[in-house]
């Protein structure tokens, strides 16, 4: 019985294959079941290739990123200069694509360049790009931070790397070079030797977590942190060098009016005193975005870029930026007029001669020489007379992060 | 089950059996049963071996072409027909009843190597940056191309096309986005860049104002490469 009952599902399970079973099996099982692209939208689904990509813009959305209401279309099938027509099936007919078939790669700059362009989200909303300043000049001005990066991935080829670097998840490992310390002589506010001494290298590993290549996380822009990448500038600051003179006084000079983060008219941070060293150390918390933007983004000093409304993110600057001469923070009598009447316009005269065109006191040593002194200030080795009543000082100044600075 | 029931149903399956069965055992069914293909057109039904293309057809967009319009459309090649009468037999030359077909073919520029049912232009690849050639027009002045995503896809299909068992020209990179077929891709991708900088002095710069230094990019290294697989399909 039990062998009857066997053959008996046998037979079942077979004509069954039989009856489902196609004569020949295609070579390629779908390659004719071609889709129907006639509609008036985009009809092939991006992310059935790209599965990856939609689960990073998903990523964006949860974050609340940019980009957040955009579809593959808004970026990929752009209509620009670049690309003038895709190829598009709809109600009127077959329209061959021009200089793409079906999605191009963007230059972040198709959107972000010139005066910005007003493309549709995947709402249908029409919605406004803004231009990324500077980066939408031709050439881009010497003033724009991360300008190097930007041209440099240019000429690789995909300058959206430089965008990529801080806006994105994609990971940067960076390596900078740079002088290793700065030794000069003042001799009655006037140099009478300058020297960059030594080679620094510097690394930073800023690693990133992604489902993909990380390039389409967009990071809301109170997630990018320019200490990440610029870790030595922030240990810098705790260190007591780059820009943070915190020794703690009373006395504010009175014409300087505008205020800053700490509604402090004097100093860049104010110091927490430490009885233990007898030091003045900084509040590490206040060292974030809108600590560097205060410098670097001063939308209160006229004559910057940011407050021109030239640069989207960061311009490189100078102490002469606000302390140059009829600048907002012009030290002149800054330290009063003392036992020598050229102290009154001492530090003016400092800062005018390291930006004297003929001499080659260039931008990146300018901070090394006003912190060499200010953070002298706080452990002076020599008295202070040497400094505020005759502008004559040696002062070997080690970069950043280090913050070493001897005087003699 | 005793041995009468077993031998009552040997015999009726053996009764069946001589019903069924013609008088005398063909070696193969309706061998002699010879289509005419003295008509207009294909005369031989495609769809008996080939039912799933067909039933595949009856979903795509290309539902209102016949076989024929694909697979004995390429100008290039001269098929086996009949016209009229057996009297007017032209043999096949390079196919005899039909033959692979690229999707360019019918999609390429005028698609002029097509001959019944020429469809629309697949504007906007181009194949030869990626040093590739096709006997397909894929582009020229006016859709030049030139910044497709896809063009290594396209190219490198039909560079693997060539000396292989893998469908013609560029058709896999065709089907991949335009079919409903299984895809498993691997793709290798960068998940970072290393960058190494130093310093270069510039002199004075009239528009900043200042004796400009700069940050420059020594190197740039593109890295933290990973593959991710993706499928599409089921």
């Amino acid at each position: 019985m039990r062998s009857w009952s066997i053959a008996l599902i046998l037979i079942v399970i077979s004509a069954g294959m039989l009856l489902s079973n196609v004569d020949v099996v295609s070579i390629f099982k779908g390659s004719h079941y071609v889709t129907d692209v006639s509609r008036s939208d985009n009809d092939v689904n991006c992310t059935a290739c790209h599965k990856s990509v939609a689960k990073e813009m998903e990523i964006t959305r949860t974050l609340g990123g940019p980009h957040s209401d955009l579809s593959c279309e808004s970026c990929h099938r752009f209509n620009n200069s670049t690309v003038t027509q895709f190829a598009v099936a709809n109600e009127s007919g077959a329209f061959p694509g021009k200089e793409a078939h079906a999605a191009y790669v963007p230059r972040c700059l198709d959107c972000h360049g010139g005066n910005g362009v007003l493309i549709t989200n995947r709402f249908g909303q029409t919605v406004y790009a803004p231009p990324a300043r500077a980066f939408n000049q031709t050439p881009i001005p010497n003033y724009t931070a991360h300008k190097q990066l930007f041209e440099y991935c240019k000429q690789l080829g995909d300058e959206n790397l430089a965008c990529l670097a801080c806006h994105s998840n994609y990971s940067v490992n960076l390596s900078f070079k740079y002088h290793y310390s700065l030794s000069y002589v003042l001799s009655n506010w006037n140099f009478t030797s300058f020297t960059p001494n030594g080679i620094r290298v510097y690394s930073v590993n800023v690693s990133k977590q992604s489902k993909f290549s990380g390039k389409h996380v967009f990071l809301p822009l109170n997630k990018i942190n320019c200490s990440k990448c610029h870790e030595n500038i922030y240990l810098g600051l705790i260190n007591g060098i780059h820009a943070p003179i915190y020794w703690y006084l009373s006395w504010k000079k009175s014409n300087w009016t505008a205020y800053n983060l700490w509604d402090d008219r004097r100093y860049h941070g104010i110091g927490i005193y430490d009885s233990s060293t007898g030091d003045y150390i900084i509040n590490t918390s206040w060292i974030n975005n809108t600590y560097c933007a205060q410098c670097h983004y001063n939308l209160n000093v006229n004559s910057t870029a940011a407050y021109n409304g030239l640069v989207h993110c960061a311009e490189k600057v100078s102490c002469l930026t606000c302390h140059g001469t009829g600048k907002p923070y012009d030290p002149y009598d800054v330290i009063g007029t003392g036992n020598q009447s050229s102290n009154k316009i001492g530090h003016r005269q400092l800062l005018n001669e390291l930006n004297e065109v003929n001499n080659n006191y260039p931008r990146m040593y300018h901070a090394d020489v006003c912190m060499g002194c200010h953070k002298a200030s706080i452990h002076a080795t020599v008295s202070c007379g040497w400094c505020h009543n005759k502008g004559s000082v040696s002062v070997d100044v080690y970069s950043e992060p280090d913050g070493r600075v001897y005087v003699w | 089950m005793d041995y009468g029931k077993v031998l009552l149903i040997t015999i009726i399956t053996f009764a069946l059996g001589v019903l069924v069965l013609p008088s005398t055992l063909s070696i193969f069914a309706g061998e002699h049963y010879w289509y005419n293909l003295s008509g207009t057109e294909n005369d031989v039904p495609c769809v008996k071996c080939h039912a799933d293309v067909y039933e595949e057809l009856q979903l795509s967009a290309h539902k209102n072409l016949k076989c024929e319009d694909c697979h004995r459309a390429n100008k290039s090649i001269t098929y086996a027909s009949v016209s009229g009468s057996y009297t007017n037999v032209t043999p096949g030359k390079e196919a005899h009843a039909a033959s692979c077909v690229a999707c360019m073919m019918c999609h390429q520029i005028n698609a002029s190597q097509e001959s019944k049912v020429p469809g629309p232009y697949a504007g906007g690849f181009n194949i030869t940056i990626f040093g590739v050639s096709s006997p397909y027009n894929y582009s020229n002045s006016t859709h030049t191309g030139l910044y497709e995503a896809h063009n290594a896809l396209v190219a490198h299909a039909i560079a693997k096309a060539n000396n292989s068992t893998l469908l013609l020209d560029s058709t896999e990179a065709c089907l991949a986005c335009h079919a409903n077929v299984d895809i498993r891709m691997n793709f290798n991708v960068s998940t970072g860049m290393e960058i190494y900088t130093s310093h270069e002095i510039l002199g004075y710069d009239t528009t900043t104002g200042f004796n400009e230094s700069q940050i420059v990019i020594d190197d740039l290294r593109i890295t933290d490469f990973k593959v991710i697989t993706e499928v599409k399909g089921t």
